[in-house]
């Protein structure tokens, strides 16, 4: 009986101890990263290099923009590529403008304009390989302010890094001085419809794409300075771009197409309308919901496509192309929806509609929109997006510059190909 | 993970060796209980199989594990059996092997200032070790119920990928060059009951 007592006494020891003493024990959790500190130069010692080295290899694509015979390819945060492409088949890197911060290109004339962080720049592109910065609208794009007035950010020096994190089973991430704060944006970007792009942007400017945030129309530039604002600047006089005014246009814009007087607006609720009738004072005139989804938006005179990605970058859950009917603008309706995979940049040229869709590029017959017809599916690995005119489909990938003959829509072939970092495609 | 093995492994050979005289027999533990530490006090399970001569046992064991974060732990057992009566005795034991995970992060769980998270879980090392109390049912029994309690020590590993909003207005997903590695060492006491055939 004695020693049952005991081995009871024992067991309610044992668990006391097994109740009470876990205070006494520490879980530990270290994380491991890498920690980017900023490398700030001024601006005017960064504006007076703006000619940088041609042979630039391309390491993350970005936006492109097309004006005459070159392409325009913005290498993400670092500069745009100026690429020959007289002869489609052979693409020939011909200057590489050393812009830090940059991700957006608009062309007219011979005057480029593109963001260096928070500032729209003007350039002047005469002559190719020797370019002029002509002036400047400091903080415009005024969501990516992150230097001193006179600085900008050029480089970042990396080095691996541990600390210590209080578990807390939820939110593990640290927010330690510059860990996780990088400004290395794979930002894919696009191309725009060649055909609509043609018939309402004036021919001094080039074509821009789907996925784009700034557009030149007229002696205005209109752009997304920040995810809810539209801007417009008036641009007469290259050498000072002059802010007509910012507002609240609407929650999470992302991209601006241009269509009949009017700037369509995607954002990751749906499409804003604006009218640019007063060309200095843009007006909404209509508005179109979806699902939450990142959403290029292009158009035509009678239809509009827009692409709804859905993702942890875009919320929701759809993944579908929806085309509008946009005769009148100002109350679209919804034609019809077709699923898709990830589909993200997409553009027009006459009845063909090419839609960037996970790992190719999808050709459609849109002659009639209510029903579109698949005529073939180009193999490309991460399609951001696509431009199509004179039978040369463009199309930007996170593997680098692809070029396609589509002359045969249904049996499309391969031109030329610019790799990133001499990778195969 | 080798040495762990192999270090378990040895420890059996070698008490499997000191025992020459004794027949081998199938063993087989089944227990349930409680890891109490500092994240709290999560259930768990263990099945441990294997073969027993005299008072040592070595085999290999399986469990499901939740403290902090759900895993499957596969380990080499070795117990000792010290004599105290002819129907009830105390016994040391010690685990080691590998912990599986078995857990993801509920989706939007992840949210940071920058943006969604991807989280991938890695497996680690798992060890155990305590002393435990055994009542056989019969005199000529070999069927037993068992209490023990003991300290364990799981290791994880979970590579985050934070996905950041864009800094400018436009679609883009943004990856972090490399993936932020957190190495999780869970420590706990564990008490635990059961029944051994």
């Amino acid at each position: 009986m004695r020693k049952k007592i005991s081995l009871l006494l024992a067991g309610v020891c044992l668990l006391s101890v097994s109740l009470l003493l876990p205070g006494c024990l520490k879980d530990r959790v270290t994380g491991s990263s890498k920690l980017y500190t900023p490398v700030y130069s001024l601006k005017s010692t960064v504006l007076a290099n703006i000619n940088g080295d041609p042979a630039t290899p391309i390491s993350q694509t970005g936006q492109i923009y097309i004006k005459g015979s070159y392409i325009f390819l913005n290498e993400v945060d670092k500069g745009i590529h100026i690429i020959d492409n007289s002869n489609p088949s052979n693409p020939v890197q011909t200057a590489f403008l050393t812009i830090p911060g940059n991700l957006n290109i608009a062309v007219r004339n011979n005057i480029l304009y593109a963001d260096m962080y928070g500032d729209l720049l003007s350039i002047d592109i005469s002559n190719i390989h020797q370019v002029k910065f002509l002036g400047s609208l400091q903080g415009f794009f005024s969501g990516r302010n992150y230097a001193p007035g006179n600085e900008v950010i050029t480089s970042w020096t990396v080095k691996d890094t541990s600390f210590a994190v209080i578990p807390n089973g939820l939110m593990l991430v640290p927010q330690a001085g510059y860990v996780n704060y990088i400004t290395d944006p794979g930002a894919p970007n696009a191309l725009a419809d060649y055909a609509t792009a043609s018939s309402t942007a004036q021919s001094s400017t080039g074509i821009a794409g789907s996925e784009a945030v700034m557009t030149l129309i007229g002696d205005y530039l209109y752009a997304i300075p920040e995810e809810h604002s539209l801007g417009v600047v008036r641009v007469t006089d290259s050498t000072n771009p002059a802010l007509i005014t910012t507002f609240f246009a609407g929650y999470d814009l992302e991209t601006i197409f241009p269509i009949q007087n009017n700037l369509l607006l995607g954002s990751k609720e749906g499409v804003f309308v604006y009218s640019i009738s007063n060309a200095t004072q843009p007006t909404q005139v209509g508005e179109f919901k979806h699902g939450t989804a990142c959403d290029p938006v292009i158009a035509n005179a009678s239809y509009a496509y827009v692409t709804l990605r859905s993702g942890t970058d875009c919320g929701g859950s759809a993944n579908e192309l929806d085309v509008l009917n946009s005769q009148n603008i100002v109350d679209a309706t919804l034609v019809q929806s077709y699923p898709m995979t990830a589909p993200t940049g997409l553009c027009l040229d006459g009845s063909l509609l090419f839609v960037c869709d996970a790992t190719v590029v999808k050709v459609f017959d849109a002659s009639n929109p209510g029903s579109l017809k698949l005529l073939s599916s180009v193999p490309v690995n991460n399609p951001n997006d696509v431009i199509a005119a004179n039978h040369v489909l463009l199309v930007v990938a996170a593997g680098g510059l692809y070029q396609f003959d589509y002359t045969d829509p249904s049996h499309v072939t391969a031109i030329s190909y610019l790799s990133v970092n001499n990778s195969k495609p | 993970m080798r040495k762990v093995i192999g270090l378990v492994a040895a420890l059996a050979l070698w008490a499997g060796g000191c025992l020459g005289q004794n027949p081998i027999k199938f063993r087989s533990t089944e227990t349930l209980g409680l890891s109490s530490g500092s994240a709290g006090s999560y259930f768990q399970l263990q099945s441990v199989n294997g073969v027993s001569k005299g008072p040592w046992f070595a085999g290999l064991g399986a469990g499901l594990d939740y403290y902090r974060f759900r895993s499957v732990p596969l380990f080499v057992s070795v117990t000792r059996d010290l004599a105290v009566g002819k129907r009830d005795w105390f016994f040391l034991y010690l685990n080691g092997g590998t912990n599986l995970p078995w857990y993801k992060r509920p989706a939007g769980s992840l949210i940071t200032p920058d943006g969604a998270a991807t989280s991938v879980f890695h497996s680690g090392e798992y060890w155990s070790g305590g002393l435990g109390y055994l009542w056989k049912l019969g005199d000529h029994s070999k069927k037993a119920v068992l209490f023990s309690a003991g300290y364990t020590v799981k290791k994880l590993k979970e590579d985050q990928t934070v996905e950041r909003e864009c800094l400018t207005p436009g679609p883009c997903t943004i990856l972090l060059p490399e993936p932020v590695v957190y190495e999780y060492l869970c420590r706990a006491y564990q008490l635990m009951i059961g029944f051994r055939f």
